[in-house]
């Protein structure tokens, strides 16, 4: 019995008993965005015990399969923590090839859960069971996907390589994957946008549905198991944006390494603060967002599975390593295929604002110079213009005009995603054969800012609002801007400044030009405007 | 004499700064101008001393300012002044163009619904602001400050293309922005590739001036420059209005008031050519020349096309000018593709067209005022409702299709000479596109001239020497050049030619 045993112990214990803080956590932040006080943080902790006092009701017409559901479900959850590293710490039961058993754990639960509802005989839970077993068929080939992304990182085929061996400077990758596994969390355990846990419609419910005759213990199981279930997404996350300590914690003997009990625990502080982090940016996503229609579940999975492809692009991708600079980078990217996903218009105003931020904090990583004040006077321009004036404008704009049924599409923006995802790999073939290893940091930011004049050309092009066409032109001159980014140099300054105030007045000039057509034409509709023809 | 001297050189020196901050300066006044009177004189007082000033680069040669940064070479030189020439036109016409604008809610002829036009002052202003932009980039020789005056000329002349808020321009000016932005970025990655074409293989920064490009160029990384050439093809090309990318141009051209269209097409689309022109000027000097050339014939000859397709039985005379517009920008990408042996017929090419086109389409919004419509199918009887009009028309159609003695008549014949060097079947299919369209534009001229007026049209009113003395003169231009072409025209044109065709 070694220290790294234990350890691996004293994490499961530390998951089983901190695993239903986080929803308390969700919904204390939603309560607070809505200007509420909320429930207490152990709301959970106290319908459990309640839950395990009652004695349980069947329905008459159940069999042994309603009984199993509860069992099988925290069992599985409990058996699947056995796999997954906590902390640094290697994961008791890690074997090669464990990420499918994890995957496979999930699917014996839900398989239970779908037979349980089934087995009432209720057309209500059978719907539900429908609705969970067809959303999960999309998400499972994701969510394995993934797995297999994070466990090739640490080339052990193994979850808990990411834990001791991952290779730290995947860090674009990492972020792409970090996000993509975000946006299966949020399905995968019935939060907003594609699911709601606080609503009994049954026009939107998709997992509630299932535990309606549950009760008593076995729905407390149940509820134990799904905030299991979450803890365990946030576990993955959270070991891919930590950093790993660059000395081990353990020896290959297994007793405590150089950095002792106090690294440890440091190490797991961190964690359990990045879980918490997670949680909290659950409720702000909650919050922020209106829960989708069922028929838009699908396409939350297919930007989930389009960013574990490009995560698994930028790994494959020698060059695209690095630094805080990956991160950046990742972001972008991130930015441009939710632009192209994205179908409301204000989301693509908040998005091409935290693009722009992330745009204008680049300079200050790329520049190898001494950061002159010529140059910090510049970042700070371009940082104003790009992620305040601009979206401050589109905002007023946006504003000023009608609101807009959504989903005016010229092309879909399922395909343009996946036309984004070709056009990325397209970026990269190109990189790879132009040889452009001369200038590293140029064969870094190329495939990106290719990747962005891209999606910025397909907005213009597959959006009827005329704003976002705006939006495209904007995004495409992101995509320049980061084109030239790695050539600009300190006597050019004056000529970045000035592109930056032609684009800045022709956005303003469209924007003027939008208002005035709008109130010609009543509608900003591009389909409308066709008087003109030959 | 000494005395002299100095001012010579301090005339020379402050000759371009001038030139750019007069209109600058007289538009940011021109805003907060009230009354119209005043606001109007300084227009015509600007377009005068633009003028004045541009007809003192002939005789002094201005200096440059930051190397490549202001520097007026023969090219520059020349598209400054048409570009000065054609705004002085445009200025008098607008006199009389503003005066008969009556401000509030009126009824569109067209569509029948109500609309006002936009301030007089934001008019005017970025009338100025247009001229300061094209000032610009007709006087640098640095692409990365030609392409802010070409981005700076596309926002500035959104505005007049909308003077008057109704649908169609308000549409027309839509597709302008958004088509021609979106174009113009794409020149911008062209200016970036160039610029890694120049670094990739030495690893060393070059400015982007053309001067110091040219010096770099036999450095230059093929693959890329080829790249980079392509991007600036499309990007300017669609700021000129080449085809495919031409199809805001006639939206444009024929919605905006028509002394912005005369402006549109005889000076802007210059200015987007000189951004091609700067970028052939770096691949001869980099012995790609041979790989542009097609690329420049390929799509002249499809620009031409596209004109001679559409504007046979057009039925609108407006955008039958700007379809025209289409073809001669055509015809200038196979002249610069031609290279050395078209002589020189591609500068002048660009000088004839730029004249006639503004002339025709200030006469456009004469008949379009006299007429309300803008289909030449209604319109019948010119010659006598509006017999100077008619006549000037008459002329400028005939000047453009390339009749002899007018200017385009002598610079299509030049280039006809140096295709016949590459060939029997590009000589003819030049030929039988020019043909087409000069069908194409002959016949509803013929239609719209002879005949008797129509019902509801006024009998004959006297013509309004503003509205049709700027024209008369830009085609009297056109004749005497066509007739004969003076020694320091002569030079000034050989210099121009020497810069960026090929042998």
């Amino acid at each position: 019995m070694t220290a790294q045993f234990f350890a691996s112990l004293g994490g499961i214990v530390i998951s089983l008993l901190l695993a239903p803080l986080l929803p308390g956590v969700i919904n204390r932040v939603k309560a607070r965005v809505g200007g509420r006080k909320g429930s207490p943080l152990a709301q959970l902790y106290f319908d459990l015990r309640r839950l395990l006092g009652k004695s349980p009701v069947y329905p008459e017409v159940t069999t042994l399969f309603f009984k199993a559901a509860p069992v099988a479900g925290v069992a599985g959850a409990v058996a699947a923590l056995t796999l997954l590293p906590f902390g640094g710490v290697r994961a008791p039961a890690a074997f090669p090839g464990d990420f499918v058993l994890l995957s496979g754990l999930f699917a014996m639960s839900r398989f239970f859960l779908i037979l349980a509802a089934l087995d009432t005989g209720s057309a209500f839970e059978g719907m539900g069971a429908s609705r969970e077993a067809f959303f999960s068929a999309l998400a499972e080939p994701i969510f394995l996907f993934c797995l297999f992304i994070l466990c090739l990182q640490s080339q052990q085929y193994s979850l808990s390589g990411m834990a001791t061996s991952m290779v730290t400077d995947n860090w674009m990758s990492n972020t792409i994957l970090a996000f993509s596994l975000f946006l299966l969390l949020l399905p995968e355990n019935s939060r907003i946008p594609a699911d709601d846990p606080n609503t009994h419609l049954e026009l939107t419910m998709i997992h509630e549905v299932i535990l309606l005759d549950h009760s008593g213990p076995d729905l407390a199981f149940l509820k134990y198991a799904a905030a299991l279930k979450l803890w365990i997404f946030s576990l993955i996350i959270a070991g891919l944006v930590l950093p790993v300590p660059s000395t081990t914690l353990f020896d290959d003997n297994g007793a405590l390494g150089p950095l002792g009990i106090c690294g440890l625990s440091l190490h797991w502080g961190m964690t359990i603060a990045t879980l918490l982090g997670i949680s909290i940016l659950v409720g702000f996503v909650e919050s922020l967002m209106a829960r989708l229609r069922m028929e838009r579940v699908p396409q939350i999975l297919t930007m989930s599975g389009a960013f574990a492809g490009l995560a698994a692009l930028a790994l494959m991708e020698a060059g695209m390593t690095g630094s805080p600079l990956g991160i950046l980078i990742g972001l972008i990217v991130i930015s441009d295929f939710c632009l192209l996903g994205a179908e409301r218009l204000r989301l693509c105003i908040r998005l091409i604002a935290g693009q722009g931020m992330v745009l204008g904090l680049i300079p200050l990583l790329t520049t190898d110079s001494v950061l002159s004040v010529r140059i910090i006077v510049a970042v700070a321009v371009f940082f104003a213009v790009k992620a305040i004036v601009l979206p401050w404008f589109l905002w007023r704009t946006y504003k000023k005009l009608p609101p807009q049924a959504p989903g005016a599409f010229y092309l879909g923006n399922t395909a343009c995603v996946l036309l984004g995802l070709a056009a990325f790999v397209f970026s990269l073939w190109l990189n790879a054969r132009l040889g452009l290893a001369a200038n590293q940091l140029f064969s870094q930011i190329f495939p990106i800012a290719f990747a962005t004049i891209f999606s910025g050309l397909l907005l213009i092009i597959s959006r009827r609002m005329a704003l976002a066409q705006i939006f495209g032109y904007l995004v495409m001159e992101n995509g320049v801007y980061l084109l030239g980014m790695p050539m600009a140099q300190e006597s050019s300054i004056w000529l970045e400044l000035s592109i930056l105030m032609d684009i800045l007045v022709a956005a303003f000039v469209m924007g003027i030009a939008l208002t005035h057509l709008n109130r010609a034409f009543d509608s900003t509709d591009v389909e409308r405007f066709a008087t003109l023809k030959d | 004499m000494p005395r002299s001297k100095i001012d010579r050189v301090t005339v020379a020196a402050l000759l371009l700064p001038f030139l750019l901050l007069l209109p600058f300066c007289a538009a940011l006044l021109s805003w907060f101008v009230q009354a119209d009177t005043i606001r109007r004189t300084l227009l015509m007082f600007t377009a005068t001393a633009e003028l004045a000033l541009a007809a003192l680069c002939w005789v002094v040669q201005p200096l440059s300012l930051g190397g490549d940064l202001l520097c007026l070479d023969d090219m520059g030189r020349l598209v400054l002044t048409i570009t000065c020439t054609l705004f002085f036109a445009a200025a008098i016409y607008a006199e009389g163009y503003l005066k008969a604008e009556a401000p509030g809610t009126r009824k569109d002829f067209q569509q029948g619904l109500h609309f006002s036009n936009a301030h007089e002052a934001t008019f005017t202003a970025c009338l100025l602001l247009f001229l300061a932009a094209t000032v610009l980039t007709a006087a640098t020789r640095h692409l990365g400050l030609l392409w802010v005056g070409i981005e700076t000329t596309t926002v500035v002349s959104a505005p007049l293309i909308y003077f008057h808020r109704h649908r169609r321009s308000l549409e027309a000016t839509w597709k302008y922005l958004l088509i021609c932005s979106a174009g113009i970025g794409l020149a911008l990655i062209g200016n970036l590739l160039l610029d890694i074409s120049m670094q990739i293989e030495a690893g060393h920064t070059v400015d982007m001036s053309v001067s110091a490009l040219t010096a770099a160029a036999d450095r230059v990384h093929p693959t890329w420059f080829k790249a980079a050439f392509v991007f600036l093809l499309i990007g300017y090309g669609t700021k000129m209005g080449i085809a495919p990318m031409h199809t805001w141009l006639p939206d444009a051209h024929s919605e905006a008031p028509s002394l912005v269209s005369a402006l549109l097409s005889g000076a802007l689309l210059n200015c987007a050519f000189l951004g091609i022109f700067r970028a052939q000027e770096v691949a001869l000097a980099a012995g790609l020349a041979e790989f542009t050339s097609t690329l420049l014939l390929a799509f002249g000859f499809f620009s031409m096309l596209i004109a001679a397709f559409f504007i046979v039985n057009l039925g609108d005379f407006k955008r039958m000018l700007a379809y025209s517009s289409v073809e001669h920008m055509g015809v200038l990408f196979i002249a610069l593709g031609t290279g050395l042996v078209a002589g020189r017929g591609g500068v002048l090419h660009m000088m004839g067209h730029s004249l006639v086109k503004a002339a025709l389409f200030l006469l456009a919004g004469n008949i379009l005022a006299r007429y309300h419509t803008k289909s030449n199918h209604d319109i019948t009887g010119m010659a006598r409702a509006l017999p100077i009009t008619a006549l000037l028309w008459f002329t400028g159609i005939i000047a453009i299709t390339g009749t002899p003695p007018f200017l385009v008549f002598i610079s299509e014949f030049s280039i006809l000479q140096g295709l016949l060097r590459y060939g029997l079947l590009p000589a003819a299919m030049y030929l039988v596109l020019l043909g087409i369209i000069f069908v194409g534009m002959i016949t509803p001229t013929l239609h719209m001239c002879r005949g008797s007026i129509p019902h509801d049209i006024k009998p004959a009113v006297r013509e309004t020497p503003v509205f049709v003395l700027p024209s008369a003169c830009l085609l009297l231009a056109a004749l005497l050049f066509g007739l004969y072409m003076p020694e320091w025209l002569r030079d000034c044109l050989d210099g121009a030619v020497s810069l960026a065709f090929h042998l």
